[in-house]
This record gives structure tokens, sequence and C-alpha cells, in this order.
């Protein structure tokens, strides 16, 4: 219902002459098949108007022709923004000592910087509007949206967002969440009936943070609760970060009234770490544990780990075993190169074709049983081809036993397949990419 | 409706009215209005902004019963131009006429059909001593003049002690006051310090000041004389303040108070153009201060120690943060706290309202500090 012109309708009606001045300082906030919810400026407010409910809900009766119950509460809207603090007032109400409670507050982990934040080719577009919206958030770019395969620093870059308006503008209200968390919640405040507390908690927020957004699509209440509250914030002036393991074009059952408002900011991939900045994460990581790590070292490992989530898991698990091997704990490539084969071989141990087959259907979302049945449609086509060639590179298995699997008629066809593929991915950056995705979520 | 009535004893209470009808509701014509209602020899004036409620009244003669909304700051702004000891008052059709020696004043009247109800009278007051009539100007200067943060104009009621405690921060300073009274029966609340303050100055003179609370309507009521001020609370948690006061410090200093005064409204003269930030280089020998940026030119006002302890720092304020603390307090002296470059200083007089007075100021972050 548009507010404006409700009161436009009652001011026709022969309605009290305080009525309708009263109601503009009202807002709707929400409306559902059999309830409206306004927010008062104060309770002054908010007790006149429950006190002429009946006539209200009459006239909404008239206006609407279906009856609908008000609901009020009292939420304080400025008229005008508190003024900016300026960067030299420090707040008396949480002063320097308290940041690290006001970022617990906000789910933010201080380890995450911009100054820790490795820079390079595949990122540093990226880094340049995660730092301009940190600068002046709500001005530039709202909503930010990055996405991109697994490890390669969106929540870095998104927590660092964060901290860094957090130490600017010690006043705004930040929370950082996954889309799962926000489900979780919207879902735990429905049970106790309670969804006043969850529009409270999430549209009086400043910056909203939102990681692997990706998780809302096919769920469409939360999809409507997200974008009512995706509209509030920015209404009120706020900012909206998301992140998302692939474009918003790509997430599949994503209601288009949400990519939309996606596309109304700036959308930005990030690509995996190249070799430099694989070498540079090592670096940072080592410097931060006090982990004695060569230039040289720090090279090999980036050659032989290119996931770069695993970096850090790599990185520990060597010094460790140099703590035992030598008196100086000292990483040696030599360690490097054995670790790493040692990985290689336990990863083909341990993982099967099925999990191949199943990781390939959910990212491309469809059943496994068109994935090994007859039919040629060029998306299936194109996914078995995909599983044909990661059987073949990663598991090393045999191509009569992949066609088996796959149940295919002989190993010429995965032999096709795989070629197709090898060849896909030397002229087409997206499918090389799209393959490093499904091997890394294995 | 008529009445006759005395125009010095109407007048003060037509002005308390107005402080009633300036809030932004009342672009609400019924709002921007005051009631007058005359009942049998009583006239009664009434105004409210729907959060707050007051009413008045004053003893006429030769009266009709009857009522009338009409614009009450026009009304005021004409009598206190009326030299007549009496003037009356009427209601023809929809206008209110005043009539005086010099002719009439004609205004028109609003529609008073829906003006909004006035909270019941709580059945039981309590007796408000002067000592917290004069704790109220202490804590109100402190509470934040921004309607987006409501809660911070207030100023906080706490009751949950053995000793009234009044409280209010705009997130940059913070008061406290500890009203040597015992606490009132009443839920801790949180008082629109605006309203707060116009009521005690209005209400002050009279010889009984009592207070009483509708848990109904969330309404604190102040009773004076022949007034009473309704004062709905503002809603939600006030901020936990006793955290922010320091209890230990680095430095303490004892400075003369007007010196201190003279000096820092120099320093404005230069800081009004830096943010007012005056920097404090506090040393052993003497305390510094300086506009920003202003170095070593001849803008620097020094001034000597009553008494010093602790250690050299600099520090810097919002100078107008300290001059309001120092105009407000009368003691010879003052005290100032400073636990460092970074941390809350608390300031406190020296005169009897040490004990239950104090006041804490966040210093500045500026570069000329941190380096």
């Amino acid at each position: 219902m548009n507010w404006e012109d409700f009161l436009s309708f009652i001011a026709l009606q022969e309605s009290s002459s305080l009525l309708n001045p009263i109601l503009r300082n009202a807002h709707i906030i929400n409306e559902s098949d059999t309830s409206i919810t306004v927010s008062c400026d104060n309770l002054g407010i908010k007790i006149y108007i429950d006190n002429k409910r009946k006539e209200i809900e009459e006239y909404i009766e008239l206006f609407l022709k279906s009856k609908k119950s008000l609901v009020t509460l009292v939420e304080a809207k400025g008229k005008k923004k508190a003024k900016a603090i300026e960067r030299e007032d420090l707040p008396i109400l949480s002063y320097p000592s308290s940041l690290q409670y006001v970022l617990e507050k906000a789910y933010l982990q201080e380890r995450f910087t911009f100054e820790n934040f490795a820079v390079s080719n595949s990122n540093q577009i990226a880094h340049a509007a995660a730092m301009a919206v940190a600068e002046s958030p709500s001005v530039q770019y709202n909503p930010l949206f990055f996405y991109g395969g697994v490890g390669v620093g969106k929540t870095h870059l998104m927590h660092a967002i964060g901290i860094h308006i957090l130490k600017k503008f010690p006043e705004k209200k930040i929370l950082y969440c996954t889309s799962e968390e926000f489900t979780n919640d919207l879902i735990d405040l429905i049970r106790k009936k309670d969804t006043l507390q969850f529009r409270k908690k999430y549209r009086s927020i400043d910056i909203l943070i939102i990681d692997d957004a990706q998780f809302i699509a096919g769920k469409t209440y939360i999809q409507e609760e997200f974008y009512h509250t995706f509209n509030t914030i920015v209404k009120n002036g706020g900012q909206v970060v998301l992140s998302s393991d692939r474009h918003p074009n790509e997430i599949k059952e994503l209601e288009d009234r949400l990519r939309s408002r996606f596309a109304g900011g700036l959308m930005i991939d990030i690509q995996n770490p190249d070799f430099e900045l694989r070498t540079a994460i090592l670096l940072i990581k080592a410097k931060e544990r006090n982990i004695s790590l060569d230039i040289d070292a720090a090279k090999r490992l980036a050659e032989r780990q290119t996931d770069a989530r695993a970096l850090e898991g790599t990185l520990l698990q060597l010094y460790s075993k140099s703590l035992v091997l030598n008196s100086n704990a000292k990483i040696t490539t030599d360690m490097i190169d054995s670790e790493a084969d040692k990985q290689q071989h336990n990863f083909i141990q341990n993982s099967n074709p099925n999990d191949i087959i199943k990781t390939v259907c959910l990212f491309y979302n469809i059943k496994s049983a068109d994935l090994k049945g007859p039919s040629r449609k060029s998306e299936l086509a194109y996914a078995r081809q995909v599983t044909m060639y990661i059987m073949r590179t990663v598991l090393k298995t045999k191509l009569d036993e992949i066609a088996f699997f796959l149940k295919r008629r002989d190993h010429t066809t995965i032999l096709h397949g795989v070629d197709k593929i090898a060849g896909l991915m030397m002229r087409d950056e997206r499918v090389h990419k799209e393959i490093d995705t499904i091997v890394h979520s294995l | 409706m008529k009445c006759t009535v005395k125009t010095k004893s109407i007048l003060p209470y037509l002005q308390n009215a107005s402080r009633f009808t300036g809030s932004a509701l009342s672009k609400v014509t019924a709002l921007s209005g005051t009631l007058l209602r005359v009942l049998d020899t009583s006239l009664i004036v009434k105004a409210t902004n729907i959060n707050d409620f007051y009413e008045a009244t004053v003893l006429c003669s030769s009266s009709q019963d009857g009522k009338m909304l009409v614009d009450g700051k026009k009304l005021v702004e004409f009598l206190a131009l009326i030299p007549d000891k009496e003037v009356v008052i009427e209601k023809k059709d929809t206008s209110c006429v005043v009539h005086t020696s010099r002719g009439t004043g004609v205004f028109s009247c609003f529609d008073d059909s829906d003006y909004p109800d006035f909270p019941i009278s709580p059945v039981d007051y309590v007796e408000l001593n002067k000592e917290f009539i004069e704790a109220i100007p202490l804590v109100s200067f402190s509470a934040s003049k921004e309607e987006s943060r409501p809660i911070l104009t207030g100023v906080y009621v706490d009751t949950s002690l053995e000793q009234l405690k009044l409280v209010s921060t705009d997130g940059f300073r913070l008061s406290v006051v500890s009203a040597n009274t015992t606490t009132l029966p009443f839920p801790s609340s949180i008082l629109s310090s605006r309203v707060l303050l116009d009521t005690i100055t209005m209400l002050k003179e009279s010889k009984s000041l009592q207070v009483g609370f509708n848990s109904d309507d969330q309404i604190f009521s102040f009773k004076g004389d022949d007034s009473v001020v309704h004062m709905r609370t503002i809603q939600g948690d006030f901020p936990a303040y006793a955290k922010v006061i320091p209890t230990s410090s680095q430095t303490i200093v004892e400075v003369d108070r007007q010196e201190m005064i003279t000096n820092l409204k120099l320093c404005g003269i230069f800081a009004r153009d830096y943010s007012n930030i005056v920097i404090f280089e506090v040393k052993k020998e003497e305390i510094r201060m300086r506009s920003k940026y202003e170095g070593e030119k001849n803008s620097i006002q020094t001034q000597g120690y009553i008494s010093f302890s602790g250690e050299d720092l600099t520090i810097a304020f919002n100078y107008k943060f300290v001059l309001e603390f120092l105009q407000l307090v009368h003691s010879d002296t003052i005290t100032i706290s400073f636990g460092g470059s970074m941390s809350p200083c608390l300031f406190a007089p020296t005169d009897s309202l040490k004990e239950i007075f104090l006041h804490v100021i966040m210093p500045l972050r500026t570069d000329e500090v941190l380096t």
C-alpha cells in the first residue's frame, strides 16, 4: 500500500484534522495479507494512532477494499541524519580500547584488514572498490558485490571494509553475516513469532555485509525479506556489501528484482590468485605467524599449492614438520616438494569418481541420473565432459573405468570428452575457472 | 466563553504553554494552538506536542464557561505590549477577541474537536526537594541536541540505587549528578532533557514541587502550585554510562577556573576555524593551550597550576565542551584528571558540588596528539 496515497485518501474523508498530519509522522515498514505495520517517531504518536486504530482500519478497508489490521511500533527515525562525526571526535560510549568489543558485536574478525590483504592483478580492482566503500560508505558503489571462486579473498575484503568503517566511523552500526545465518535468524524468529525483532535487527543497520549470498536462491520468503531489508537500508542511507561464488546472472532461482538490485551497484569478479599473489600471501602469513620462510621456498610452495585457501594450512603443516626435523625450524624446498607429492597421493587415494559426479551435478544444478543418462542435450553433454576431464586429470582414472561410471559405450567417447574440455580450457578463461572451482570444492 | 483576567497573571502561563507548541508536530494546526477553557472562576491554559503536556490554572472573573483553541504565541506577543492590568478574553463565533483599553485584538480559533486528551494525573505524588531542582541544569547541558538519537536527548533518572542519580550524555561527554536526596519510588526512566529543564525553570518558584508517575501511559507528572507538566518517558535503554567513568588517572591538575575560561575564549577565536580543537600541553611547569596548527605562533595561552601531580601529556579537546563545564560550575578552581591522551578525562569543581557532580569529556584524536 502506498502510504502517501493512503494519506491523501484520508484527507478527502471527513476525518479529524489531527489524524492526517499525525499519520505523516508514521511510516509503513511492512505489509502482509492481513496486517500493516507502521513505525512511529515517538511514543506519543504511537499512542495517538493506537487510540484511533479502529477509525484508521476502517479507512484502510475502504482504501484497499480488504480488511487489514494495523500494528504500530516506535522506531526513532532521524529526519536529519546525525551530523557526521568528524574524524577527530572520539565517542565516549566506545572509546579506542573497546574496538574489540565493537568488532565482536558486528561479527567482524580483526585479523582481516586492508593492511594484510595482498593485492595483485587478479584482485586489485576489487581492493580499490572495497577501499572506496570503506572510506565513504553509501556514496560510491551501493551495493558492492564481489564474486569469485573459493579462497580468492572475498570474505577477507568484506571484513576489512567493516573494520575500516568502524575505525573511521565508530558510531556506525555494522553487521556481517552469511546468507545462511540471515536465513536461520529469520526462521528462528518466525518460530518465536517475533519477525519484528528480526526486522529491527537487520533494517536498522548502517552497513550490512552478507557473505555467500548465492544461498538465498530458491528460497522465496527469504528472498522477499532480504529484498525489503536491502531497500530499507539503502533508503536510509546505508551500505550493502555482498559476495557470492558466481555472478548474479548465474545464480539460478534468484528473483529478478534482486538481480536487478545487485546490478544497480558495482559487481566485481575476483580471480584466483596467480603465482605472484600466492607467493605474497605466503610471505604475509609467514610473517604474521613468525615462521621463517625465504622467498624461494615461498615460490616453490606457491607453485605446488594452487588453492589459495589451503596455502595457510599447508604452511602450518610444513612449519610443524620443520620444528621436528631441524632445529632452526626452517622450511626447505625439499620439504615442500615431499609434502605436495604426499597430498596429491592422498587426494587420489581418498577421492572417488562418485564425489566428482556429485560435485559436478551440484555445480551445474543437474541430476546425477541425467548426467549418466543417454540425453545429448548440450548442457548435460557439457557437464558430462567436464566430469570425464576431472576424473582423468585429477584422479588419473582409466578411460574405460570412466566410461563405466558414466555409462558410456566405450573409451573413445571419454577421450573425445577429455580432449574437448582441455581445448576449451586453453581458449576460454571462463571454462578454466569453472573447472578450477569444481576441483577446489572437491 | 468569556472571562476577565489579570494580564500579568495570564502572560507567564501563556509563555510557558508556547514552549510546548514549538515542536516539529506544531505544523499540525491543532497542536500549534493553546487551549483556553473557562470553568467557573478558573481559566485553564493547556498546550501539548502529543508527548508532553502543560496545563495551568489562573483565576479569572466575570466568566462564562467555554473553550477555544488559539494561536498562543501571537496572543503572548499581543498581551506583552498591553499596559492594561486586566483584559477581557471572549470567544465570538470562530474568533478569539481580546478587549483592551486601546482596542481589540482578534485571533482566529482552530478546530478543537480533536484536541488530544490530557493524561490522567497520577494518584500519588512525591515531594521533590531543591537538590533535585538544582541538579537538572548540571546534567541537561550534556544531553544531545540531535533528535536522530532520542535516547541521548534525555536525562536518565536512575532510581535503582539508594541515592537518586541523574545522568546525561551526547556521546562525547557525560554528566553524572548524585542528587542529595533519597531515590524516588518510580522506575528508572529517561526524560527529555529539554522538557525537564523547561519544567524546572517554569515550576521552581512554586512553594511545592511534586512528581508522580503513571505507569500505563509511561508519563511523569511534575506539579507546581498551579501548573502541571506531564512528560512522556523516552523509550529505550540508556547506555551503560558507569563503564566510561575513569577510575584512575595519570595526571591530576587543579587550575583557576576564571583564568582558564579567559584562556579558552582566546584560543577559541582561532580554534573556531579548526573544528573547535584546542591542544592542551600539560607540563609540570604550566599548561599551554593553543588552537590546532598554531605551532609556535603567539596565539598560545599559558596558565599555571594550583597543583600538579603526574606526568606531562598532550591532549586535545573540543574547547566548547570544556568551556561549557567551566561556565556552569561556580568554584574558584577546578580539577582535571587525565588518564592519557586518548582516554576520557574527569572534570570536577572543588566546592561542595564536587561530592555530587562529575563531568567526563572525551578527548579528540588529532595527528598532533598522536605523534
